[in-house]
């Protein structure tokens, strides 16, 4: 019923690849929370939840140039590096095909990651085909994400979250209580970083139950997706930002500069009804198919 | 056969060529409807309550399936035995009150209850099932344990046994479906768990409630 994993949503790719030429499915795997398929076409392969034919894509990456982000808005989930006071130590929550850790990984090469997946699979999978052995000091934990966040001694100064499955979100991991759980982990000067899909309410709704328990919550236009950045203290102004984005760029030789990554920053005009979402009242599939203007 | 209605024993014990009278049967039958919906209602937000805690994942959801059929197998269990020594009204009456004032009480407890579970278990398997069991065992061992009771008081006749018992179930897994889909396609969505928990408390005692209503004179049973 309810599951998560790290995805695209539907909206970025509405494409039937089975209707596209030279697909070749190479695998295609029933695990515990459903149908996990891999396929490919010409140089691009996917990772896809449901049948192939109509399923949800939730990882792509060309295999020609594997180090490429095909998906945007995996390029925006850099942009809390921009914010974190130390790029030490980050876990992601829904890894999927693990793109964005593979760039966090290059980039940032003192950084260490906690990649954790609730599906087992999908790590097989993932290491089989999208290369996340291959990722360096990343280490992988298969287990609900709210469970590790809760059990774990570690403190991040960045957390990635992007545990959708398909078009549902988990709604434990969209509640006050959790993003509570996330600030409990999180290093003086550490951030959470979000990816929500922005054509339902459900967007509203993660923002406002984000400034619930962050002193700021800032979005970001991330392709067809929202990025969101939560943390305490005062609004980072956009002088300081661009000023840490520019160094950024500067010393790791960033492949997507944060300096412009960063300038899509915007302030979100929220729909008056949005409600915060609790463990006791979320519901996260009620407002998921409550459509909204993409903002 | 009339002077068998003079009987000096308290039990209503089936007798030959009497029938079951309408109201009992129809408020028995409500009661099984609403003891189904209670039931599965309950497995849907009792879920929903424990997944915060012990994780969305297939573990939650097996342990929280598997300890309500544990709770309704000792009921039915149980049961058997209570209709054999308390074939009485107030025996459904005491079981879904109880059910129902556990159920109210559980937006209290449900919370730090899970809290010191998922603390003192580290495997979210057994965690989730210890969680399950310590909310929802009593209620639906009670719940369960109505269904042996009311086919012994609505049983007027050994030829109607299996027309009647099969007519509960049925009702019985009727109210179940409209307690599943009720509940999660529209309860859990409108509303929150504590206040899901306080509905079906209600509803459990409403049946009780149903049963208070009617007058158990024996007399009723027979034609």
């Amino acid at each position: 019923m309810i599951r998560f994993i790290s995805a695209v949503f539907l909206l970025v790719f509405t494409c039937r690849l089975a209707q596209a030429e030279s697909l070749s499915t190479l695998e295609e795997v029933e695990s515990q929370y459903g149908k996990i398929s891999v396929v490919q076409v010409g140089p691009r392969r996917y990772m896809m939840f449901g049948n192939p034919e109509r399923g949800y894509i939730e990882s792509a990456m060309d295999v020609n140039s594997p180090e490429e982000l095909i998906v945007e808005y995996t390029k925006f989930m850099s942009v809390g590096t921009a914010y974190s006071s130390d790029l030490g130590h980050a876990v992601m929550i829904g890894t999927g095909g693990g793109r964005t850790l593979s760039y966090l990984s290059r980039t940032f090469p003192r950084m260490r990651f906690d990649a954790v997946e609730i599906d087992c699979e999908v790590i097989r999978v993932a290491k089989e085909y999208f290369l996340f052995d291959t990722i360096e000091r990343v280490e992988s934990h298969c287990i609900d994400g709210r469970i590790f966040l809760s059990k774990t001694d570690s403190n991040y100064d960045i957390v990635l979250l992007d545990a959708y499955r398909g078009d549902t979100a988990p709604f434990h991991l969209m509640t006050e209580e959790f993003l509570r759980v996330v600030r409990s982990r999180l290093a003086p000067g550490g951030v959470l970083v979000q990816n929500i899909d922005p054509t339902t309410i459900l967007l509203d709704s993660a923002v406002v139950t984000a400034r619930e328990v962050f002193d700021q919550v800032d979005t970001f236009r991330a392709g067809r997706n929202v990025v969101i950045v939560a943390y305490s203290g005062s609004r980072v102004p956009d002088t300081v930002l661009a000023r840490r984005a520019t160094e950024l760029d500067k010393r790791f030789s960033t492949a997507y500069p944060l300096e412009s990554l960063i300038e899509t920053r915007f302030v979100l005009r929220l729909t008056d009804s949005a409600i915060s979402l609790t463990d006791d009242y979320a519901p996260v599939e009620k407002l998921g198919a409550t459509p909204r203007v993409r903002p | 056969m009339a002077l068998l209605r003079s009987r000096s024993h308290n039990d209503c014990v089936p007798l030959e060529g009497r029938k079951l009278s309408g109201p009992l049967a129809y408020r028995l039958l409500a009661v099984s409807f609403i003891v189904g919906w209670v039931t599965m209602g309950l497995e849907m937000v009792v879920g929903r309550a424990l997944i915060p805690h012990f994780g969305s994942s297939v573990y939650t959801w097996g342990a929280v399936i598997s300890v309500f059929l544990f709770g309704i197998a000792f009921g039915y269990f149980a049961g058997g035995y209570l209709s054999k020594r308390f074939p009485e009204r107030a025996t459904i009456i005491v079981l879904d009150v109880s059910a129902g004032i556990w159920v109210l009480l559980l937006p209290l407890v449900v919370s730090p209850i899970c809290t010191k579970i998922a603390t003192d278990i580290s495997d979210p398997r057994w965690g989730a099932g210890v969680g399950a069991m310590a909310m929802s065992f009593f209620p639906v061992a009670a719940l369960s344990a109505t269904a042996p009771v009311s086919v012994r008081l609505a049983v007027a006749n050994i030829s109607t046994v299996g027309v009647i018992s099969g007519g509960l179930a049925a009702l019985g897994a009727i109210g179940s479906i409209a307690g599943t889909v009720v509940t999660s396609f529209f309860m859990i969505p409108a509303v929150g768990v504590k206040t899901n928990f306080l509905v079906l408390g209600m509803l459990s005692i409403a049946s009780a409630a149903l049963l208070f209503t009617w007058s158990i004179d024996r007399g009723e049973l027979v034609e």
